[in-house]
């Protein structure tokens, strides 16, 4: 009966060619590692972000009067297993930016951003801004003493511009038109929830889906990375590669059921962790509460912005990283590909690896003049980081022509 | 046929794959069932004693109207000119279940287009008893909810009660099982 359904289907729409096509015909290498597989788990966080979603936006209240409470009565109490779903939905936002760092330290590590995938990681790098985005318009909603504080602080940010050095006016008025722009006024209130709502459950989703969506589409179109860094021919090295389906399938399939277990683990057992308790009281606009720091994904942009002493610069400098970020395919321009191939390289991932690790761990900390120091000594070394990639594409450059164009 | 190990392993998978898709789905369709506020709605408990005789004392359960009355002892169907013939869905008269008890509840909705009925304790020159009355059309029911007149098509709804002391509580199987 469903083969003969499917048989009405397939003589209509030809799906069972297109299976075979994007499934078993579509060939991966054979040596992909482990880290290949963030990819995946990122595309199943998302599918779990829309679906808790979709429930917590039916009753999610969207004013400041009520929102405090359907996030913390009606769904915690009164929905059944409505705590379930804002559970999966908090513990998900930080799964997600962790899967996604993860899964830039690899395309980093791999050199998966070089021709010809600079598209893959131009759009990857456009994900993880609106993503950033969206944790931040998401972190407002349930109203508590954090979300309401963070935000704050996150919309004065842009302020610092009036630090400029030159042209003080000026960078101030931008400084401040960003900032009211961002609330819809001088104070945080209706109008910011409104509109912070409005991005979080509608615009940036929908933004997010197109460009994943996209970056899929490019991954097939350029081809899986390789971690030896060489590119594969599939039609003269059949030996390299192996079908999609079943071996990638069952293999990234036995990872997503690992990485599910210690998802589920955490939204069952240790959500203080992603639902801290200061944000259980609703927001008082004339009370800071004692502690306020980002959540531990901006962390580290944080601990630059907050360790260079002049606001302006700190402004700068953190935006900066951002933007080398995007620039990385051009200013890492060697024709060798994979840190596996490149000890210059691999040696100052880790700086930036390392460094990015202690920024965070930094930020987490209180702003002593040592740690200021610490901070901005790190700063220093992811900026290292990316300005050593030209020097040393140049010198593989050499190296390349003098095995005569063979990496 | 003999089964492979390929066979189990495929049942194995399928049935775990199975088990996830239930362990996903359960939740999502329990938030949709009726909240915790409303299902406390569907329990009502009344103090009868707080009612004077020939009183009524009007709640609401289930998002309804519902009429608690008390009547005297001696008060009997026999008064009224019923339509014996107009029964509630367990194919009985109203008066038949709720018989005997002093405290009772009823549906306060006509069954003839949804209006609430007025409670006539003094009785009226067509009716020389009390008698609930709906205003719309002209309903007339005995104080059991049975058809005296009017267009309506069936006796007034019964919820499940049950008296514990001088409670009634309504919502729960008792002296009426179940809605009729």
């Amino acid at each position: 009966m469903i083969k003969r359904i499917v048989d009405w289907i397939d003589e209509r729409t030809h799906v069972r060619d297109l299976y075979r096509e994007q499934m078993v015909e579509y060939k991966v290498p054979k040596n992909l590692t482990f880290p290949y597989v963030f990819g995946v788990l990122a595309l199943i966080t998302f599918a779990i972000q829309i679906i808790s979603g979709i429930i917590l936006i039916m009753y999610y209240k969207p004013v400041i009067a009520h929102a405090f409470d359907s996030a913390n009565y009606t769904i915690m109490r009164e929905i059944s297993f409505g705590w379930l779903f804002r559970h999966i939905h908090a513990a998900g936002a930080n799964f997600f930016l962790a899967i996604v760092y993860l899964h830039m330290f690899t395309g980093i590590y791999y050199n998966a951003y070089k021709k010809p995938r600079e598209l893959v990681w131009i759009v990857g790098w456009v994900i993880y801004f609106v993503l950033l985005v969206t944790a931040l318009t998401g972190y407002l909603l349930p109203w508590g003493q954090l979300s309401y504080w963070g935000t704050v602080v996150t919309t004065e940010i842009p302020a610092s511009l009036a630090d400029a050095p030159i042209l003080k006016g000026l960078f101030g008025a931008i400084g401040e038109t960003i900032s009211i722009w961002m609330k819809g006024g001088y104070k945080l209130e209706d109008l910011a929830l409104g509109r912070f709502f409005g991005l979080h459950v509608l615009l940036l989703p929908l933004i997010l889906l197109a460009l994943v969506s996209i970056h899929l589409f490019l991954v097939r179109a350029a081809g899986i990375s390789n971690p030896e860094g060489y590119e594969i021919d599939k039609k003269n090295e059949p030996e390299k590669v192996a079908p999609f389906h079943p071996y990638m399938t069952l293999k990234e399939g036995a990872f997503a059921m690992w990485y599910l277990a210690i998802f589920f683990f955490f939204v069952f057992f240790y959500m203080h962790h992603f639902l801290p308790a200061d944000n259980f009281e609703p927001a008082d606009p004339l009370k800071t509460p004692p502690h306020i720091a980002p959540e531990w994904y901006l962390l580290g942009f944080y601990e630059v912005f907050r360790s260079i002493p002049s606001k302006f610069w700190g402004f700068v400098a953190f935006n900066l990283i951002l933007v080398l970020l995007l620039l990385l395919p051009f200013l890492d321009f060697s024709p060798v590909k994979s840190a596996r191939r490149r000890p210059l390289f691999f040696i100052m991932f880790l700086v930036f690896l390392f460094s990015s690790m202690a920024l965070t761990v930094l930020g987490t900390m209180a702003p002593t003049p040592t740690n200021a120091k610490l901070g901005m000594f790190f700063t220093a070394l992811v900026f290292l980081f990316f300005l050593s990639l030209p020097v040393i594409s140049f010198l593989e450059w050499g190296w390349y022509k003098a095995r005569g164009g063979r990496a | 046929m003999e089964a492979s190990r390929r066979d189990f392993l495929g049942v194995a998978l399928g049935g775990m794959g199975a088990v996830g898709v239930l362990g996903v789905l359960y939740p999502i369709v329990k938030t949709l069932a009726p909240s915790a506020a409303s299902t406390t709605e569907a329990k009502v408990e009344v103090d009868i004693t707080k009612i004077p005789e020939l009183g009524v004392r009007v709640t609401s359960w289930k998002g309804k109207p519902l009429f608690v009355l008390r009547l005297p002892k001696d008060l009997t169907e026999d008064k009224y000119n019923v339509k014996k013939d107009s029964v509630n869905k367990a194919g009985k008269l109203n008066y038949d279940l709720l018989k005997g008890q002093e405290a009772y509840a009823l549906v306060g909705v006509c069954t003839h287009l949804g209006c609430i009925p007025l409670w006539k304790p003094e009785g009226s020159d067509a009716v020389k008893a009390p008698y609930l009355h709906c205003p719309c059309h002209g309903g007339l029911y005995t104080p059991w909810g049975d058809n005296i007149g009017g267009p309506p098509p069936r006796p007034l709804f019964v919820p499940p009660q049950k008296r514990d002391g001088n409670k009634l509580i309504v919502g729960e199987p008792g002296f009426v099982k179940e809605l009729v």
